[in-house]
């Protein structure tokens, strides 16, 4: 009996020392001996694997609790080129990379050149045999010369309509890809320590628990809006974002705000913002105005 | 060489990796489409970084990721995962060449990121354990959520830390242990709840 209870007693001071080790263990900041000491205690404690397996699954979750944050449409491009670089260590089966086709639907324009004319039937023996040779061939060339300058011309305007399609498809994309890199830049510069953050209270228009915080860098000209507790706008109306200097306010951006009282904006103030003197929010008709046309529901002052 | 990836993995990574195996360009792009926000996220975290440094480490990410698909072994563990310690550790690297000090990020931060994250970066329910504890982090006490955050994303010693925070190291050794033990504690109730 006593052997058993000596036996017990140690297998508690294992799992109370192992449960004491194993939180520097799964980060790996044990020293060498605590490891070594670590792996002898999960073979005596019972619970210890189980344990262990908890703590495994915990730090795996810190590592991906980053806020993953879009590289620059850049990173990408470079990252293939980077590729063409490196030695390759086996030979053929590389597959070139593939970039994005803007327009996959057009057809390859066919070449302007001459049908290839094959020799007469030598055997006639319909009526139109009795065309001599020469006038036949004569009329399918001419058939064919008409068919291939209709043909050519038609691809000729596709082509032109492509070309503009295309065009005006990669002038959206350039579009596209400035906005989604200017928001990266402002996700991120979120975790910058001179980002500063500014506060907007609620007025007497708005709802008390409406609230709302900004946040840009010093000197930078866009900064993202975030708000919560304002209720969802009716149809036809909006919520826009004003930039205020003096007597002015400029519109910077309307503001989504869901079912759940919460909204986010990045907006872009073509100047830094910290040159202005307050910053408000405001319920406007569906599209926004180009001045406020009713009182502010949030505000805040920037100051110097 | 051998390949030491099985048919147990999620299919879709795993087909990517074998074709990355084969020296497929391609297949790489695909990764970096599918996973290059959540590492140049974590990059961007470790750097304190948002130009620069965490593309230089995003890029070398991927790069390593190239030359090593083969040393991923889907029997221990989620691809992301493997790809996420490598990009922590090309960071730490890269921020001791550099001689940075790592800066602790305040909380409201992370709290604004997640009402951002609410959007289509996050949303997608692969973050969710990351989402879970980083909400759960923010219920430690500051001092700890500091120490556990210097050791883990920076790979500090607890020597590196006490010097960091000016703490003795005995201190730091308590708090990164309670810590963590604090956190798990709620992990556990969390995804028990969760299941639930």
């Amino acid at each position: 009996m006593s052997e058993v209870l000596k036996s017990n007693d140690s297998e508690d001071k294992d799992c109370e020392q192992l449960h004491a080790l194993l939180p520097d263990y799964v980060i790996g900041a044990s020293d060498p001996d605590e490891v070594r000491l670590v792996e002898e205690l999960l073979q005596r404690c019972p619970d210890g694997a189980a344990n262990l397996a908890d703590y495994e699954a915990m730090t795996e979750a810190l590592l991906h609790s980053a806020p993953p944050v879009q590289p620059p449409a850049s990173l990408r491009a470079s990252l293939l080129a980077a590729l063409d670089d490196v030695p390759q260590s086996s030979p053929a089966r590389v597959i070139p990379p593939v970039m994005p086709a803007p327009e996959t639907h057009l057809r390859p324009t066919p070449a302007i050149h001459p049908m290839p004319v094959t020799a007469a039937p030598t055997a006639p023996t319909s009526k139109i045999s009795t065309f001599p040779a020469a006038r036949w061939l004569a009329a399918v060339a001419a058939i064919a010369v008409v068919m291939l300058v209709a043909s050519n011309m038609f691809w000729l305007n596709r082509d032109a309509e492509a070309r503009a399609r295309v065009a005006d498809l990669m002038a959206r994309e350039q579009a596209v890809l400035a906005m989604l890199e200017q928001q990266q830049a402002v996700l991120a510069s979120l975790g910058d320590v001179t980002t500063q953050r500014y506060t907007l209270a609620s007025t007497d228009a708005g709802p008390a628990t409406a609230q709302a915080v900004a946040f840009w860098r010093p000197g930078n000209a866009y900064g993202l809006l975030s708000v919560a507790g304002l209720p969802e706008p009716e149809a036809g109306r909006t919520y826009q974002f004003w930039l205020i200097r003096g007597e002015q306010a400029i519109p910077a951006g309307l503001l989504d705000v869901g079912a759940d009282g919460r909204g986010t904006l990045i907006f872009d103030a073509s100047e830094p913002v910290d040159s202005f003197d307050a910053i408000g929010v405001s319920e406007e008709p569906a599209g926004g105005s180009e001045a406020p046309t009713t009182t502010p529901v949030l505000v805040g002052s920037i100051s110097a | 060489m051998r390949r030491k990836m099985t048919e147990s993995a999620p299919s879709a990574d795993f087909q990517l990796m074998q074709r990355i195996c084969a020296q497929d360009k391609q297949a790489l792009a695909e990764l970096y489409d599918r996973y290059g926000a959540l590492v140049h996220g974590l990059s961007v975290r470790v750097l304190n970084d948002d130009g620069r440094l965490a593309q230089e480490v995003t890029q070398d990410t991927f790069l390593k990721i190239w030359h090593q698909a083969d040393q991923w072994d889907p029997n221990r563990g989620k691809l992301t995962t493997w790809m996420l310690t490598i990009a922590r550790r090309t960071a730490i690297d890269l921020l001791r060449k550099e001689q940075r000090r790592p800066e602790i990020s305040p909380a409201e931060f992370d709290d604004v990121l997640s009402v951002v994250g609410q959007g289509s970066l996050v949303d997608d329910p692969r973050w969710h354990d990351g989402r879970l504890i980083r909400q759960l982090l923010q219920q430690l006490p500051d001092e700890q959520r500091q120490a556990i955050e210097l050791a883990f994303y920076y790979d500090m010693s607890h020597t590196e830390v006490a010097e960091r925070l000016d703490l003795p190291l005995g201190t730091v050794k308590t708090r990164i242990r309670l810590g963590l033990q604090k956190l798990k504690a709620l992990w556990s109730e969390a995804v028990t709840t969760g299941d639930e």
